[in-house]
């Protein structure tokens, strides 16, 4: 509960005063209605067939937070990649899950987590299967084409 | 409840923002919180007592680098927590003076700035000058604090005995403000005062909280205010004194084992937590979650804590945790958190309510009045539901037996 409220404090400073490591990364990150539930806007890296586009996640806290992972997933039929469920938005992320996660790690983690899982998808435990499938042959082309199209459409 | 949320960052623009540093190491990084009883594994790190129980009831691995973690392998440090008491004590005021050393600092080079003209020799020696007194002051300060703590030290191991018979009566934490208060002045006085305050303070303005004062206040780890410092010197004594005489052990009490409740049937389960005087009440996985943490809190208590709390104040910590984790007690499932938002914005409280629920103090009108709506769209639903299927219909009076009963009154 107050771990909630702190890391309300933290983000809304590193957002304000720019950190080299989320500024990048990080658009808006706030929370909606109440501090179990937040909203983040992040940059598409760099280099990937990302870059240039915004993705919006949405972030809710369970009652143990920080005991269990939060529930994080992208805005339903907006992410094209590996290991995101194009439907639903889920994501295939090892440190959201019960067994991997640590309750030493906050919610700005989790985006860099994710911002990082953008820049490396992996392809062996996919959630979108054709994107994967594309990879594993690792046509480049076709990888950057269907991605792009999936964005525009 | 302190609605005070301090971070490392706050030392940041200060005269000494190395500060946040220190700061940021004296805390748990569970729950990013000053350590609280602080515990050592078997990989150095450091955790609160209670955080890394509660995480290894889950996952048997340190948080910080993930290696196997058990909780028999977990330690006490007495130092590093009467390290933090001490830091605490003083934090606020640490915080405070050197803002102000900063602000005064960031006004006299304007002046400097403005006065270059005449007499740059003798402005800077007078800055300096004044720079140094204040210095000096500060020193001061944190020297009060601990030095009259050395002098007593070898005594102490004598006093300790004396002391301990002062000290040890009988503390309870306020369910409301978290604050420490001997428990007969809780139980008379103190519960009333927050709870009015608390209700004056949420129509005025949350930002503007001031903790309440309360009568016979006895030293409070977590208090925001801002004593004397004669009065903070006079308690603080005890910090060096507390870690000397820590090898007293006669408090100590067997560590509670972990129960395999899977093979135990209801009444075994309820013969268990009766023995240990535990509410017997809930479901199956109710009593089980309920023992659970109250191992939890009994080992934190008697294994890790320097100085252990009583029996009867760690019931009233499970009873505070349960009201806030049962999902049962909760609203359509919602959570702490946005109780608390709620809470925060609603001038009349629901949890202030649920605590009366039980007793003659219940205010029926107000619980009516908070969730007419509920009531109304409750009753209607099953109004719907009935006529189309009455099978169903044994779930659905359970439902509306209560709000008819309390519309009726």
């Amino acid at each position: 509960m107050s771990r909630a409220a702190k890391e309300y404090k933290t983000i809304t400073k590193v957002l304000k005063e720019g950190d080299e490591v989320y500024s990048q990364l990080i658009v808006g990150m706030e929370p909606k209605e109440d501090l179990t539930r937040w909203e983040a806007l992040i940059r598409g890296p760099s280099g990937t067939p990302y870059e240039g586009c915004n993705f919006r996640l949405h972030l809710s806290l369970p009652q143990e937070y920080p005991m269990s992972p939060p529930y994080v997933k992208f805005e339903p039929y907006a992410m094209p990649h590996a290991n995101v469920d194009f439907r639903t938005g889920e994501i295939c992320l090892d440190i959201l899950t019960k067994q991997h996660w640590s309750p030493a790690w906050d919610l700005l983690h989790v985006v860099q987590a994710i911002g990082q899982l953008l820049d490396e998808p992996v392809s062996s435990s996919p959630l979108n299967v054709d994107i994967a499938n594309i990879l594993k042959a690792n046509d480049m082309n076709a990888y950057y084409g269907l991605v792009h199209y999936y964005i525009k459409s | 409840m302190n609605y005070n949320v301090s971070d490392a960052t706050d030392f940041s623009h200060t005269s000494i923002p190395q500060l946040s540093q220190l700061d940021t190491l004296v805390r748990c990084h569970i729950c990013k919180d000053l350590l609280k009883i602080p515990v050592l594994t078997p990989c150095s790190h450091t955790f609160c007592s209670l955080c890394i129980r509660e995480y290894l009831t889950r996952e048997p691995k340190c948080p910080l680098c993930l290696s196997e973690l058990r909780e028999s392998n977990l330690r006490s440090e007495f130092l590093v927590n009467e390290i933090i008491e001490s830091y605490r004590s003083v934090r606020d005021e640490l915080l405070e003076s050197l803002k102000e050393d900063q602000r005064n600092n960031a006004e006299k080079s304007l002046i400097e700035l403005t006065d270059d003209d005449n007499d740059d020799d003798l402005q800077i020696v007078g800055t300096n000058q004044k720079e140094e007194v204040k210095r000096d002051k500060n020193e001061k300060s944190v020297g009060k604090v601990t030095k009259p703590s050395t002098s007593t030290g070898l005594n102490s191991l004598l006093n300790s005995q004396r002391d301990k018979s002062k000290t040890k009566e009988k503390l309870a934490q306020c369910p409301i403000c978290s604050n420490f208060y001997p428990i007969q002045a809780l139980e008379r006085t103190h519960l009333d005062e927050c709870l009015t305050m608390q209700s004056l303070d949420e129509s005025t303005d949350v930002k503007k909280r001031t903790p309440t004062p309360p009568s016979p206040r006895i030293k409070s780890p977590k208090s925001s205010s801002k004593p004397k410092r004669a009065v903070n010197a006079k308690d603080d004594i005890s910090h060096v004194d507390k870690y000397l005489s820590s090898f007293n052990t006669g408090q100590r009490r067997e560590r509670l084992p972990k129960i395999n409740f899977t093979s135990m049937s209801l009444s075994q389960i309820k013969q268990k937590l009766a023995s240990l005087s535990l509410p017997t009440h809930g479901s199956r996985q109710n009593m089980i979650a309920r023992y659970n943490h109250y191992e939890v809190l009994w080992n934190s208590n008697f294994c890790d804590a320097i100085e252990p709390v009583d029996e009867s104040e760690l019931r009233r910590q499970l009873a505070s945790w349960e009201a806030s984790h049962n999902p049962s007690n909760g609203n359509n499932g919602t959570n702490i958190i946005s109780k608390m938002m709620r809470r925060a914005n609603q001038g009349n409280s629901y949890q202030k309510l649920l605590a009366d629920f039980k007793t003659d103090n219940f205010q029926r009108k107000s619980w009516i009045l908070m969730f007419r709506k509920d009531f109304k769209n409750l009753i209607q639903e099953a109004k719907r539901s009935i006529p189309r299927e009455s099978k169903t219909t044994g779930s659905v009076d359970n439902q509306i037996a209560v709000p008819e009963n309390t519309e009726k009154e």
